[in-house]
């Protein structure tokens, strides 16, 4: 079965994947060359972020409809694969209390990977079978909704996911060279599946549904089968960052989160991949100046005060701007390859 | 080809559309015409899926599709354009007509497309890489009945496709449609207030009035009838 339905969509594709994949590979190198051991983990976030951000534009950016679920799928994929992979020795100890046997086996890095995308990816197929049915604002209350009862139980059933304490021993299986070769994997993933058949159907779906119906799309199983992959993308995101800290708890997967990543897609351009990527970037390097501001520094001879909050109050001002001024984003439909390739035009938005 | 059986539909009290039955072969190009809240737009939405008939039946190719999705619909070779413009505007213009083509990649049939002559024919043969809104009023027109070509249709339902357009224009769109009546094998059901344009394109025209059709036939007798004369012409 073929895959996009024009040579032109397909080197558009490769294209600007590989750009952007040189450009997210670069800044990795960078940081591992010049960099000291701080610069690592800041980054190494860095790239957890973008691929939540990229799972999130491949229902979001495709479907127009507003997921604010994502932080809690990243986290499913974090805790199922911690939990296959952590030693027993260590399970014992932190989990003795855990039901059916979790305590009791521990499972290579690669077999938990797995397990943990077939569950999370199973999770997302099943919860997509409610979204895709609304659209809208009905169908962002209900990704709300999924966001609550995951935190809940990650916060209520300590016995299986300890809580708020840390849920610590997992072994640090990734570094930063694994991450920068996975993102560029999801980049290419993604840009493919939105330069796809099914991609570009989905985004005419977006326009204009009744249209997209009447031009013979299925637009339930497009949106499914987008909500599926992007939650497999979140799973993924949450492997990378369980197997590199070593040490996961709930509170990372939730609103604070949430904001951070759909701050990053919305600043960026949520249609385009180039955006998504351009966002998590701004985002990581302003909010690191940001909280550098925060802590009242002296700059050209001036003590600024000390501003505790700020990072809040900018992430949500660029939305508020970004929302105001350009809510197609900062790129809009652009993808990086139009700077060299001729011909297509970006649609404005 | 297309058979439509006794098809009735109400918005509460009001009839919208009262047993209305018609019959359209390959080949056929059909005018649809009344006055305004005659039905004509609901009769076009309820064969397309966008509604679903009260009563009645729909049959395509022998087929009953009366209870099939939009999207099942066009995929069994009903295409439609819309009364106001539904061109997919963060799209291309080839995008907005790949859309369509990919769909007929789901249908059985299997005959030969002739979709780069189609795009040539309604002149976007050179705008294919072009923002849909760069393109004009006219050519957004023409570009969603090329996008509705574009699967490959059994049945082509335009509607109002000539409205908001001058005379050149409108006589550029007559003879593209002759041309798709001449070189594909599809119906057309064409819905306009231009009955210049209607009769110039139509082989055969049923008018409708409060939801019923008031008469059927060719041209020259729909011109001449009474009761059409009455309902819509004759003032």
């Amino acid at each position: 079965m073929r895959i996009f339905q024009s040579i032109r969509s397909f080197k558009n594709a490769v294209w600007g994947a590989s750009l952007l994949s040189i450009l997210v590979a670069g800044i990795g190198l960078l940081v591992i060359v010049f960099g000291e051991k701080y610069h690592l983990r800041l980054v190494y976030a860095a790239y957890v972020n973008l691929l939540v951000v990229l799972g999130l534009q491949v229902f979001m950016g495709n479907t127009n409809i507003t997921n604010l679920s994502h932080s809690a799928f990243m986290g499913l994929g974090a805790y199922v694969a911690a939990i296959c992979v952590t030693p027993v020795t260590i399970k014992k100890l932190s989990l003795p209390d855990a039901p059916w046997g979790l305590n009791t086996f521990e499972l290579d890095a690669f077999s938990s990977a797995i397990i943990s995308l077939t569950i999370t990816g199973f999770l997302a197929f099943l919860t997509g079978l409610i979204i895709v049915r609304l659209s809208g604002i009905g169908a962002t209350i209900v990704t709300i909704a999924i966001l609550v009862i995951v935190h809940s139980v990650f916060m209520h059933r300590t016995d299986i996911f300890k809580g708020k304490q840390a849920f610590f021993g997992i072994p640090q299986v990734f570094d930063l060279y694994s991450i920068i070769i996975i993102s560029i994997g999801v980049i290419f993933v993604a840009r493919f599946f939105r330069e796809s058949k099914w991609g570009i159907q989905l985004r005419a779906s977006s326009d204009d549904d009744t249209s997209a119906s009447a031009m013979g799309v299925n637009i339930f199983n497009l949106r499914l089968f987008a909500w599926t992959l992007g939650g497999l993308i979140l799973a993924m995101a949450g492997i990378c960052y369980a197997y590199f800290l070593g040490t996961i708890s709930a509170r990372p997967f939730y609103f604070s989160h949430v904001f951070l990543t759909l701050a990053m897609l919305i600043l960026g351009g949520m249609r385009s991949i180039t955006g998504a990527v351009l966002g998590t970037i701004m985002i990581t390097f302003g909010l690191e100046w940001v909280r550098f501001m925060e802590t009242g520094p002296v700059l050209i001879g001036i003590k600024f005060p000390e501003m505790l909050g700020l990072s809040g109050i900018t992430l949500g001002a660029v939305i508020v701007l970004i929302m105001v001024l350009r809510n197609g984003g900062l790129v809009g439909n652009f993808e990086i390859e139009q700077m060299f390739l001729k011909g297509r035009n970006v649609p404005k938005v | 080809m297309l058979s439509l059986r006794n098809i009735s539909k109400s918005f509460g009290g009001v009839k919208a559309v009262s047993d209305v039955s018609l019959e359209i072969e390959k080949g056929d190009v059909l005018g649809l015409i009344g006055p305004n809240g005659a039905g004509k737009s609901t009769l076009i939405n309820l064969i397309s899926g966008l509604l679903a008939p009260d009563n009645g039946a729909i049959y395509l190719s022998g087929k009953n599709i009366t209870l099939r999705k939009s999207y099942e619909r066009a995929r069994l070779g009903l295409a439609r354009t819309f009364q106001n413009l539904r061109i997919y505007p963060n799209l291309t213009v080839g995008q907005n007509i790949e859309v369509a083509e990919i769909s007929s990649q789901y249908s059985e049939r299997k005959e030969t497309k002739n979709l780069d002559e189609i795009i040539h024919v309604f002149d976007l043969s050179d705008k294919a890489d072009l923002a849909s809104d760069e393109l004009s009023y006219g050519h957004l027109r023409r570009l969603e009945i090329v996008r509705a070509l574009a699967l490959n249709p059994l049945v082509l339902l335009l509607d109002e496709p000539a409205a908001g357009m001058n005379e050149n224009e409108t006589q550029e769109l007559s003879n593209s449609l002759r041309w798709v009546q001449e070189n594909n094998s599809c119906a057309i059901i064409v819905i306009d207030h231009d009955l210049k344009f209607i009769m110039g394109v139509c082989d055969k025209i049923t008018v409708m009035n409060m939801g019923e059709v008031i008469a059927s036939g060719k041209p020259n007798e729909i011109s001449n009838d009474a009761r059409v004369k009455e309902a819509y012409i004759g003032h």
